[in-house]
């Protein structure tokens, strides 16, 4: 099994954005967006304020950026309810991203997992550092207890966001992705502050680290990953050949 | 020049599929679809293709209802009619399923579906890009060919005979995941998901290119 490069487009009331930190700084045209490089696209509404318009822009966005694309899809953002998720199916999705950084969505992943299989179901966790990051600010929970409460109650993978990272260019998190791997037996993706392709090979050889994301906008519009991925194999890293 | 404008293809979902990924495509194919919505429709569709994610217990049942079981077989073991299942649609192909509920199903082809981890030494779920060993040539794919494609699966076709396999994968042990016979085709990988190679198993099978 190959380890993935993921492609993860975040949409501020439609309009692929980039983020900082987890806001939303620079927006971008969708045009130049080019999918074909990664293993998997995961699309994330960010919008602040959301409402059915800006659900609707959301998915004509999805719509546009998967038209010429055969990769598998996940989304995410705002996903509360059942409803939510047949919603999304509709546009296509193969896996669904729900944020589980907080318990109270425990209930749901339970009926989720229920309704459309473990392998449909990515559960997520926001950190800054070492503690779980939910609402703007940072908590008083650790990143690892709160890993530990969903290890059995999640889907298939654990993606982990580091606000901290995001959009600095200076590297995953590894320090955390790491202990999350040591200290459970789960598949992990990592997330936030990739730069160059070393950081790809570095946080990929971690045992349990499946995939990795990017969502900056450079590596979605140029041939960035093309060139990764070669790097990353030459040096040993297990990515498939685009 | 290719008249393919108007090519339709006959889809019966089972399950929690995901129709809207084929459909997409498909489009891209310049196939149109028409979904399932009788006996008759099995026996006389052109093309057939049976997509499918969620439960084996949940997906046989749905056939049952609908009394498609009798029509699916006849139109792969007798008709001969090319029909192709992909993930979940694939399963149910086979005799027994032990997901959900233990289960009979289609029996199209002889053998089982089980749980991946009762079986290979890998205990987690089978999701992502794996390599593909073909055995025999395949929709389009030489034998002795590696390809990549994409897979998001628990459970596992395992038939009785070797002689029905197609391609393999290994995932702490070899499993089937391509399986053929007259032109039933099951494929335990998404074709719908795997960029060229997966074009290149639907433009085969939907009779597109000259293999």
């Amino acid at each position: 099994m190959y380890k993935r490069i993921i492609g993860l487009i975040l949409m501020n009331n439609g309009i692929v954005c980039r983020t900082r930190n987890f806001q939303p700084d620079y927006l971008y045209t969708d045009e130049f967006i080019d999918s074909k490089y990664f293993d998997e696209i995961v699309c994330i509404d960010v919008s602040q304020e959301r409402s059915e318009q800006s659900q609707s822009l959301f998915l004509t966005g999805i719509e546009k950026i998967m038209e010429h694309s055969q990769l598998p899809l996940a989304i995410g953002g705002g996903i509360r309810s059942i409803e939510d998720i047949r919603r999304y199916r509709k546009f296509g999705a193969d896996r669904y991203v729900i944020n589980q950084t907080e318990a109270e969505s425990d209930t749901f992943v339970t009926e989720a997992v229920k309704e459309f299989g473990k392998s449909s179901i990515i559960s997520s966790i926001n950190h800054w550092g070492d503690f779980t990051y939910s609402n703007g600010v940072i908590s008083t929970k650790a990143l690892p207890q709160r890993a530990s409460e969903i290890s059995v109650n999640r889907g298939s993978e654990l993606l982990l966001n580091s606000v901290e990272r995001d959009g600095t260019l200076l590297g995953f998190d590894n320090a955390n992705a790491q202990k999350i791997a040591n200290s459970h037996d789960m598949p992990l993706i990592i997330s936030g502050g990739v730069g160059r392709w070393s950081h790809v090979l570095d946080t990929l050889q971690i045992e349990n680290v499946e995939a990795v994301c990017t969502s900056n906008i450079y590596h979605l519009t140029t041939k960035t990953i093309s060139t990764w991925r070669s790097e990353v194999k030459t040096k040993g890293g297990n990515v498939r050949t685009v | 020049m290719e008249h393919r404008a108007n090519k339709i293809v006959t889809i019966l979902e089972v399950g929690f599929g995901n129709l809207p990924s084929l459909d997409r495509v498909l489009s891209q194919l310049s196939v149109g679809t028409k979904n399932v919505e009788s006996v008759q429709d099995i026996l006389e569709a052109e093309h057939l293709i049976i997509p499918g994610v969620g439960s084996f217990e949940t997906a046989m049942n749905y056939l049952n209802q609908n009394d498609y079981g009798e029509a699916l077989k006849k139109r792969a073991l007798e008709l001969k009619l090319p029909t192709l299942g992909i993930c979940l649609g694939a399963q149910v192909m086979f005799g027994k399923g032990y997901e959900g509920a233990v289960m009979k199903g289609l029996s199209i082809f002889d053998g089982t579906v089980e749980n991946l981890t009762s079986i290979l030494a890998e205990k987690k779920s089978h999701t992502g890009w794996d390599k593909v060993k073909f055995r025999k040539d395949f929709l389009g794919i030489s034998r002795n060919e590696n390809i990549d494609f994409f897979f998001n699966h628990d459970y596992i076709m395992i038939p009785d005979n070797n002689n029905d396999i197609s391609a393999e994968c290994d995932f702490g042990g070899t499993f089937a995941v391509a399986i053929k016979k007259y032109n039933c085709f099951a494929v335990q990988f998404h074709p719908e998901k795997s960029q060229e190679s997966g074009l290149t198993i639907l433009r085969s099978f939907l009779g597109l290119i000259n293999v």
